[in-house]
């Protein structure tokens, strides 16, 4: 019998074999694409937070 | 008690710094070639010296010392501690040669805090520095930079099963790339896709600021490389306030927040994991430290009337935390205003930011976000054993590159990373202190060396006095060892001189 813990850890390395077969099948141009993509919306997510926090502190101190 | 090393352990520590010496002398061959096609011929000569000079003597050492040993961890770690003071006297000798440092050491100190990615500066005239020069100022950024990723992931993940404590609060979420000549090909691939995208982003921006489109793409290439790799060199003493561009200030904070993210964090991006990016310690760490530090930063700011409107609150505000807490050290504001018209609490939000740092193998320095990280779950974990009842089993548990359950080990050696950070921060803003400098002034510039960061308030110039360089130098490379591989060096130099037969 197995716990849920153990449940979760298999179920997690089959979808990184699923995620590595799947990343093995795409060219690296669109991995690139993807992941660079992926990293500027995060930095560009931060940016917009730090943008409203820029506004609500020139409202606050004026 | 110590034992004395062996003959063997020199020999191969000998033998693969011999071999880092013949890179780095190789490395000089591409700001010669640049030089000899602009025409520079005593620019070129200077890099035709450094690099003849270091290849020969890696060539020699080489030989010396050829050895089929294994670089084990401990020499490794030795190896790592001994590279990057060695490095720098070498990849000084073209920066001393081409007349904009007033002494070899500056040149070294050039050198050391472009290789650790500090970004802090003795340069003089920088404005007129040769293409060739700048251009290796900011390569020392990558070469360090790319240096300190392998040594995190080959090296100081490895160290945390080997040494028990220091490294262990970073080595479960680095088991992406063991290898490291895979870790090596990986990061490349990183610094390629990062350096070709923002070159032309930044110098579409530049070019939309006035500048000619080669010189917008020499500034872009140079800045790209300083910002991915947290450096914080420039082309110009101004630093980025040199454009008064907002596009251009955007693209670089996007180049620095990508730079502070580790390698792990990239390459689950690039496998398409979107869950990695959100759900990883360290991420999270980073971004709400940043959040905090940024509000009470721009509050800072606005209290002391310095940016009182939203645009330059963001443009300025917003730039400084990121290049802090990035420990990237561009800036927007000249170094000594930082000091006299932001107040005091911007500056301390900075110095937090900086002391905190990026993630674990990254390119970024300080603490490390990841550290914060479990440190606060452990205290949170700590409150709910306290509260609950005493039979309750309380695990606390944290996400990198998957679930991993947080243990006493990797809080120990996340409370001592922590300790000695806050140690190397005290030693070395007393050292500035006793040279008369001001109090908030020495522990911005200690925590910014310490830390990789490369932010100043002014206190560093080339006139400033030997022992203050001396101390800013030495914290620079015990921050970017993260202070075992230093340790090792130590040890070993003690157990050579009174260690037991």
């Amino acid at each position: 019998m197995t716990n849920p813990s153990q449940e979760d850890d298999r179920e997690q390395q089959r979808s990184e074999v699923r995620r590595t077969r799947r990343r093995r099948s795409r060219p690296l141009y669109r991995q690139a694409a993807e992941g660079i993509g992926m990293v500027v919306l995060l930095a560009l997510g931060a940016l917009a937070t730090g943008l409203v926090l820029s506004v609500a502190v020139a409202w606050l101190f004026p | 008690m110590l034992v004395r090393p062996d003959d063997h352990d020199a020999r191969v520590i000998g033998y693969h710094l011999a071999g880092l010496v013949v890179w780095l002398g190789a490395a000089m061959l591409l700001p010669a070639a640049v030089a000899v096609a602009l025409g520079d011929v005593n620019v070129a000569a200077a890099f035709g010296f450094g690099a003849g000079l270091a290849i020969l003597l890696g060539r020699v050492g080489a030989r010396r010392w050829r050895t089929p040993l294994p670089l084990n961890w401990s020499r490794g770690m030795i190896t790592a501690g001994l590279a990057w003071p060695l490095g720098s006297l070498l990849a000084a000798v073209p920066l001393y040669l081409s007349g904009h440092y007033r002494s070899v050491g500056d040149a070294a100190f050039e050198a050391l805090s472009g290789l650790t990615t500090t970004g802090l500066t003795l340069v003089e005239d920088l404005d007129h520095l040769p293409v060739a020069v700048n251009l290796w100022r900011h390569g020392l950024q990558v070469i360090g930079g790319l240096g300190i990723v392998i040594v995190a992931l080959s090296l100081f993940t490895s160290a945390s099963s080997q040494a028990g404590i220091l490294y262990g609060a970073g080595r479960h979420h680095d088991r992406t790339v063991p290898n490291p000549v895979t870790s090596l090909r990986q990061t490349l691939r990183y610094v390629v896709a990062y350096a070709g995208l923002g070159t032309v982003a930044l110098a579409m921006a530049a070019v939309a600021t006035g500048l000619s489109a080669p010189r917008a793409a020499y500034h872009a290439l140079l800045l790209t490389l300083s910002a991915t790799n947290t450096g914080g060199f420039a082309p110009t003493s101004a630093s980025v306030a040199y454009y008064h561009a907002p596009a251009v200030e955007v693209v670089l904070m996007v180049l620095m927040i990508a730079g502070a993210l580790s390698l792990a964090i990239h390459a689950a991006a690039w496998r398409g994991d979107r869950g990695q990016l959100l759900r990883h310690l360290g991420v999270r760490t980073f971004a709400a430290s940043a959040a905090l530090l940024g509000v009470l930063a721009l509050v800072g700011m606005a209290q002391s009337g310095a940016y009182t409107d939203a645009e330059t609150l963001f443009r300025k505000g917003v730039f400084l935390v990121v290049s802090a807490h990035t420990t990237t050290g561009l800036s927007v504001v000249p170094g000594r205003l930082l000091a006299t018209d932001l107040g005091l609490v911007a500056p301390a939000a900075m110095v937090g930011a900086m002391a905190i740092g990026g993630t674990f193998a990254s390119t970024a320095g300080g603490i490390k976000a990841v550290r914060l990280g479990q440190i606060a779950k452990a205290i949170v974990r700590d409150v709910r054993r306290v509260l609950l009842p005493d039979a309750a089993l309380v695990v606390s548990s944290y996400h990198a590159e998957r679930r991993h359950v947080l243990t006493d080990a990797q809080i120990r050696a996340a409370d001592s990373i922590v300790l000695l950070f806050l140690l190397g921060f005290l030693a070395t803003a007393t050292v500035a202190l006793f040279t008369g400098e001001v109090f908030t002034e020495a522990v911005f510039e200690a925590v910014s060396a310490t830390a990789n960061a490369g932010l100043s308030t002014g206190v560093l110039h080339p006139e400033v006095s030997g022992g203050v360089k001396s101390a800013l130098a030495a914290a620079m490379w015990v921050g970017r060892m993260e202070f075992l591989a230093v340790f090792a060096v130590f040890g070993y130099i003690a157990a050579q001189v009174g260690g037991r037969v």
